[in-house]
């Protein structure tokens, strides 16, 4: 019953990054009519349920916005089996906007994405991961439409 | 979207009006361009969304607000009621005997958390039963309950549990020693689940070293590694441990861990996808 060990703790702007892209993928749902429901229990793993699958959202800032090249991450310790897909939502800083790049299902995350070690750097050592990471191209996501 | 009990602790949570209500669904309806009912959910969703960065501990029953706390009760004893009627219907007192107990055994706690920690250690979270898996196929793979009242007479008298299987649902970072303690030199959590609850074991590295009693060499063991090395296969996999380390902290948790003498295996589930639907 120990809790999950977390590498390094978000810090509070990316908490509140965090909280404003789940609340971008909820409205974006809503508007898309897709099935979508809250999952705020203090025990729960997972941000949203969108038609019964446990969606955990996460938000990557950076200056541009989603490009199917770029990478899309999730901590390896976080991927269990109380996720059934991972969304992820770009925070473009520049332009302050919020898009959502798409998800993928945890079984297609594990036998697609790379699992990056931690101290393995990328970008010429430039970009160095912190924890044992798995690693998807925004390419390789599905619209969240073809998971409701 | 919202149930009308849900719209009224809304209500009540904002502090205004129905009509004010009414009147703030309006305008983020206008304002997010979704229909009230949405707006109703994105409200809620402001309101109540979880403290970001909580982790899903039991020691955060201490942490809650007020009024978090007396929700979680009532669930968990709805849960647990439930619970004794399914499971021990001929037992008519089961309930009120396991809360003694519990009581007993955790001392200073109020009746209202003995509540919650009696309701987790039989699967409760938040009100619902972990769902991770199909239940035949948890049974067909032979994994064990890992409730605490079916680990802890598991337990031998050299403080073992010769074997324990479980499904792997995830796996943690390595965590390095700074400083060796005694032959373990990393460890990685595996966190196991019988599709109900849960437990952690800790898998260490440990170094070779000469035993006192037979004074024979024990050759190292390295489940950390195994484990790092086997990550994305081992989620969702039925994993079988042999000569676990079982102690009971000074805070009665029961902590699992491998040692010198301990192995783990594990397989994956026959069928097609184990990690689909049915996971």
């Amino acid at each position: 019953m120990k809790a999950v060990p977390n590498v390094f703790e978000p810090g509070p702007s990316s908490r509140e990054n965090g909280g404003i892209g789940e609340e971008e993928f909820l409205v974006y749902c809503l508007k898309a009519g897709i099935d979508i429901q809250l999952s705020l229990g203090p025990y729960s793993n997972c941000d949203f349920k969108v038609s019964g699958k446990r969606v955990d959202v996460k938000t990557i800032s950076n200056d541009f916005g989603p490009l199917p090249d770029f990478n899309v991450n999730v901590p390896s310790c976080q991927v269990s089996l109380e996720q059934d897909l991972f969304a992820f939502v770009f925070h473009d800083k520049t332009k302050e906007t919020y898009t959502i790049a798409g998800a993928v299902g945890r079984e297609d995350l594990l036998r697609k994405g790379i699992l990056k070690r931690k101290g393995e750097s990328e970008r010429n050592g430039k970009f160095i991961y912190k924890c044992d990471t798995y690693v998807l191209k925004v390419g390789e996501l599905l619209p969240i439409e073809a998971f409701a | 979207m919202l149930t009308d009990e849900k719209i009224r602790e809304l209500i009540e949570k904002l502090g205004i009006t129905d009509d004010e209500f009414a009147e703030l669904v309006e305008k983020t309806s206008d304002e997010k361009n979704v229909t009230p009912g949405g707006a109703m959910l994105l409200l809620h969703y402001r309101v109540f969304n979880k403290p970001k960065g909580v982790e899903t501990t039991i020691d955060n029953f201490t942490k809650p607000v007020k009024e978090a706390m007396d929700d979680l009760f009532k669930d968990a004893s709805e849960f647990l009621s439930r619970y004794a009627l399914n499971n021990h219907k001929d037992e008519a007192d089961w309930l009120e005997k396991e809360l003694d107990r519990e009581m007993k055994f955790s001392k200073n706690y109020t009746p209202e958390k003995a509540t919650m920690l009696l309701a987790y250690s039989y699967g409760w979270r938040n009100g619902d039963a972990i769902s991770a898996f199909d239940s035949k196929l948890v049974q067909g793979k032979r994994a064990d309950c890992l409730s605490l009242d079916s680990l802890l007479p598991k337990i031998n008298e050299k403080g073992k549990i010769p074997f324990l299987s479980g499904i792997v649902n995830r796996i943690s970072n390595a965590k390095e020693f700074d400083e060796q303690k005694g032959h373990k030199l990393r460890s990685t959590g595996i966190e196991i689940t019988d599709g109900k609850n849960k437990i952690w074991i800790n898998c260490h590295d440990t170094s070779p070293f000469k035993s006192k009693s037979t004074g024979r060499q024990v050759l190292g063991k390295f489940l950390s590694t195994k484990a790092q090395m086997n990550r994305t296969e081992m989620i969702g996999s039925i994993v079988t441990f042999m000569n676990l380390d079982a102690r009971i902290t000074k805070k009665s948790d029961l902590r699992l861990s491998t040692g010198p003498y301990s192995n783990f295996n594990y397989e994956k589930p026959d069928e097609k996808s184990p990690l689909g639907e049915n996971a």
